[in-house]
């Protein structure tokens, strides 16, 4: 067997942030040429290990060693300049910037800028490794996808020849996965190294020749992907054996709960965000919303819980449980249908822009739902809402110090998510919708997550969950209801439709509506 | 890879954020940092005048806290200043940039006085047989509600626009303050109030309101057993209290709770039933109204009004209120600092003092101000030094 070049190798480092030990002693390794699949649960230190990598943390002990040397990586700079590319979560583009212009954006190259040049070697790059992009498309009017397709050019133009990806699936459809791994293996092949982060176990096990798992911050070991299952790879990363199903039983009850009528809603450009959504959420059932991302997810949610302005034709009709009479919610805010006994619980897609003030505790933040308990009375009652939070913090194990001190931005993803959640299900509500509520969250916490919502579904509550992996959905859901671009495609019964119908759905009516146009056009 | 340094430090020093910090450690470094400044004062001190550091603080104190009517003075301009940082802070807390407290209080101030010119004409008020009380007893209630009226209104406007039409509030508040002084400016010129020369026995001394009139300091606070500067105990007392419930009501009230919601985020505070517009609205007119009332206390101590009654205090105030990150008893000793070093640095101008300029105390002043601001700096971040890691080249 020929010895393995190490393209990047860990040793011994570690990490505190106060005294919150994130990174110890952590030796990792990444050979020459390969796909290196980084896994661990949240808070496990994996995105913090590859900060230290881009030059945006520096470790308080060890050392890093590039190519068998050691380097210092005190910046981004550093990093690039030791041939290290990081593709984040959230993209850093200019919207009003071409795909060039983004990616030659703070090159210092010499002699006057040149953008056909650039353009040139954006083409070449492309069609080494099979990029479908228009250098001259502004960033606005390109897919998620596109947008991480210059992220990614944007490394490579700068000579990166080891490339971090943290999560680069989570925005994706199952069809532009399959085409971003397609292009990581024409990485590969050029003899690029790869180190993707993502918490998808099935991606891992197609994409990686190896699998490094981190656990509360140490290094456990590595494992050949061949080698390497679903099963073994959560139970390494949890550190026991966990049931991988979700159930998806038959409640007994089934009831009208919400019923949502020609709901169409334009944003501040007049363009119809949603169009004519016609569907109905019943009690003790799941229903799953499907679609690309920014097909009308959002603004699905926000109407019915009384953020978005809608167009007259809307009807939102809530059926109340107990006495079966219909209220109309279309034209109340949040405070009217709370006032009017609506018991409406809603997990909102952007946690800390919406959900959670990230500044304020747990109690604090469970506070945002209940603070006007007792009312005639100007003064906070501090008390229920710690208790609720300490309830919140061991049901859902949630880590943290202390529920009254510590801000919430300082919790790991996963953490905040539960304090999200558990506060919404502590609503007792009748209807319950939550967006993305998995995002970036590991196996374990969604899985926790998955059996919250259907405990609440056998309880009665009618759940909306809008999710983006079409597996969960099917396993998760009773009914999904398929959005394209702000419209209905189809609702189907979730026990008897496949993936790859739904992945159609999903893009389905755009495809339509261009050949529509198209005869218009000829006509 | 290419090596740009070529000279070689034995340390790194790197700046991190640090994860929270004990409060014993916090005052540490804020006393450190007082301290610090304090030395660099004396070693200028001595560099530049070749006095005595001792002397010139001496000379500050004695300024400051020399002789009863002093001390009460002092206490009387802590207390305004506080009293204004106190106000303008819930709508800071909202991340509302109102820099309107100088034309709130001045309004405010203007309101009160006019009560005050326009009672001393009428007969009631010049009736030698109604005992002061009385006539006490029905002015200062009006003079209090024209006060926290006219404050409210100046609050409410730029509130009412943003939230309406989304108008920037900084320019907004800061128009308004104009809009104050000029107001104030063409009342005392045009209408002659205070009157200054007709019914002052000394023709040129600035005249405090009614002056000559039979009805001469009615609406003033009254002097505890005519001692001097004892007219200042009323709104002590008031901003005191003042002290108290702001407190409490941005720490322990719903009304409190919903500022900071807002302030962090007002999609946040939208999903949670929260109406953004009237939570706006409703802490800019409470920010007003207490501008007023510190515009009515200045009125009833002083017995006079003038344009610059105010003295940029309505600035000094979002200072001191950022200072001491919204907690109103820490703006009692950052209020306490400011006044100290004002009325220090007045002293040590004072020819019979140690006879500095004026100009010579303002600096020392801002070293020690940006000392304490600085300091913020080592509280929210640590520096890490670490040895550096040999390059094997």
């Amino acid at each position: 067997m020929e010895a393995v070049k190490n393209a990047v190798r860990m040793a011994g480092i570690t990490k505190h942030f106060g005294s919150v030990v994130a990174n110890r002693n952590i030796n990792l390794e990444l050979h020459e040429g390969e796909i290196l699949s980084l896994l661990g649960e949240n808070g496990s230190g994996k995105t913090t290990l590859m900060n230290m990598l881009s030059g945006i943390y520096y470790p308080d002990k060890g050392q890093i060693f590039i190519h068998d040397k050691p380097v210092t990586i005190k910046s981004p700079k550093d990093a690039f300049d030791n041939g290290i590319g990081m593709i984040h979560q959230h993209f850093k583009l200019v919207d009003v910037f071409t795909a060039t212009e983004n990616i030659i954006l703070g090159l210092d190259e010499k002699g006057s800028l040149n953008l056909k040049r650039a353009s040139k070697k954006i083409k070449e790059i492309s069609e080494r490794y099979g990029f479908e992009i228009d250098p001259n498309q502004k960033v606005y009017n390109m897919s998620v996808s596109q947008k991480q397709t210059v992220e990614i050019i944007k490394v490579l133009y700068r000579g990166a020849d080891i490339l971090i990806l943290d999560e680069p699936t989570a925005v994706l459809t199952p069809q532009e996965t399959d085409k971003l791994f397609a292009v990581m293996r024409n990485m590969q092949k050029d003899g690029k190294s790869l180190i993707i982060i993502t918490h998808k176990l099935h991606e891992v096990l197609e994409v990686s020749d190896r699998v490094a798992i981190l656990r509360k911050g140490e290094y456990i070991g590595d494992v050949a992907t061949k080698d390497a299952s679903q099963q073994s790879l959560t139970d390494m990363m949890v550190g026991r054996a966990v049931s991988l199903n979700i159930d998806c039983p038959k409640a007994e009850v089934i009831q009208e709960r919400l019923r949502v009528e020609h709901l169409t809603v334009k944003d501040v450009e007049g363009v119809k965000r949603l169009d004519d959504v016609t569907f109905t959420a019943n009690s003790g059932e799941i229903l799953g919303i499907a679609g690309i991302a920014g097909s009308g997810q959002r603004e699905l949610l926000e109407s019915i819980a009384g953020l978005q302005k809608l167009e007259p034709e809307s009807k939102i009709v809530y059926i109340d449980p107990k006495t079966g009479e219909e209220r109309i919610l279309n034209g109340l805010d949040p405070l009217k249908i709370i006032r009017s006994g609506v018991l409406l619980s809603f997990v909102p897609e952007d946690r800390f822009g919406m959900g959670l003030v990230g500044s304020m505790s747990i109690a604090e933040n469970v506070m945002l739902r209940s603070y006007r308990m007792g009312r005639g009375n100007p003064l906070l009652n501090r008390k229920h809402p710690r208790d609720l939070a300490n309830k919140i913090v061991d049901d859902l194990e949630v880590v943290t110090p202390n529920v009254d001190r510590i801000p919430l931005r300082r919790l790991s993803g996963g953490n905040v998510q539960k304090v999200l959640v558990g506060r919404e299900i502590e609503q007792s509500p009748t209807v319950l919708m939550t967006a993305y509520a998995v995002r970036g969250l590991d196996i374990n916490t969604s899985y926790t997550i998955y059996n919250l919502l259907t405990k609440q579904k056998m309880q009665g509550v009618a759940v909306i969950y809008v999710g983006e992996d079409l597996d969960v959905l099917l396993e998760l859901c009773d009914r999904i209801l398929v959005l394209c671009g702000g419209q209905v495609s189809g609702i189907v019964d979730a026990r008897s439709v496949t993936k790859e119908q739904i992945g159609l759905m999903m893009t389905q009516f755009r495809k339509d509506s261009i050949a529509k146009e198209a005869a218009k056009h000829e006509k | 890879m290419k090596n740009k340094t070529s000279f070689f430090f034995p340390f790194e020093v790197h700046i991190a954020k640090r994860d929270g910090i004990p409060a014993w450690k916090r005052w540490m470094i804020r006393s450190m940092a007082i301290l610090i400044a304090l030395l660099l004062c004396a070693l200028i001190t001595i560099l530049i005048t070749k006095l005595n550091p001792l002397t010139v603080l001496k000379s500050m104190f004695n300024g400051t806290f020399g002789s009863s009517r002093k001390i009460w003075k002092t206490c009387f301009y802590v207390m305004i200043l506080l009293g204004i940082s106190l106000a303008v802070t819930p709508a800071f807390k909202m991340r509302f940039w109102n820099i309107g407290a100088e034309g709130q209080v001045l309004i405010g101030a203007f309101a009160a006085a006019a009560c005050m010119f326009y009672a001393g004409r009428m007969s009631f008020f010049n009736d030698p047989g109604i005992s002061m009380a009385v006539k006490n007893l029905i002015l200062f209630p009006c003079m209090l509600i024209a006060s926290l009226a006219a404050g409210a209104l100046w609050g409410f406007l730029p509130a009412f626009f943003k939230s309406r039409w989304n108008t920037n509030e900084t320019l907004f508040t800061l128009m308004m303050n104009y809009v104050a002084l000029q107001i104030v400016r063409f009342m005392i010129s045009y209408r002659d109030f205070p009157k200054l020369y007709q019914w002052s026995s000394n023709g040129t001394s600035v005249g405090t309101i009614n002056k000559g009139f039979p009805s001469e300091g009615i609406g003033t606070f009254p002097k505890l057993m005519n001692k001097a500067g004892s007219q200042y105990l009323f709104p002590i007392v008031c901003i005191a209290l003042l002290t108290l419930f702001l407190y409490v009501y941005l720490k322990y009230s719903k009304h409190g709770y919903e500022i900071s919601v807002v302030g962090e985020s007002q999609r946040t505070a939208s999903y949670a039933g929260i109406k953004v517009d009237s939570v706006i609205i409703r802490t800019m007119v409470l920010s007003g109204l207490l501008c007023g009332l510190v515009g009515f206390l200045i009125v009833g101590a002083e017995g006079t009004v003038s344009h610059d009654v105010v003295d940029g205090r309505g600035y000094t105030a979002v200072m001191v209120s950022w200072m001491s990150q919204f907690n109103p008893f820490g703006m009692v000793f950052s209020s306490l600092l400011l006044v100290f070093m004002q009325f220090g640095a007045k002293e040590v101008a004072m020819p019979d003092g140690v006879s500095l300029d004026k100009n010579f105390a303002n600096m020392l002043m801002s070293i020690i101000l940006f000392f304490i601001i600085g300091c913020e700096f080592f509280i929210t971040y640590e520096l890490q030094i670490s040895r550096h890691t040999k390059r094997e080249e």
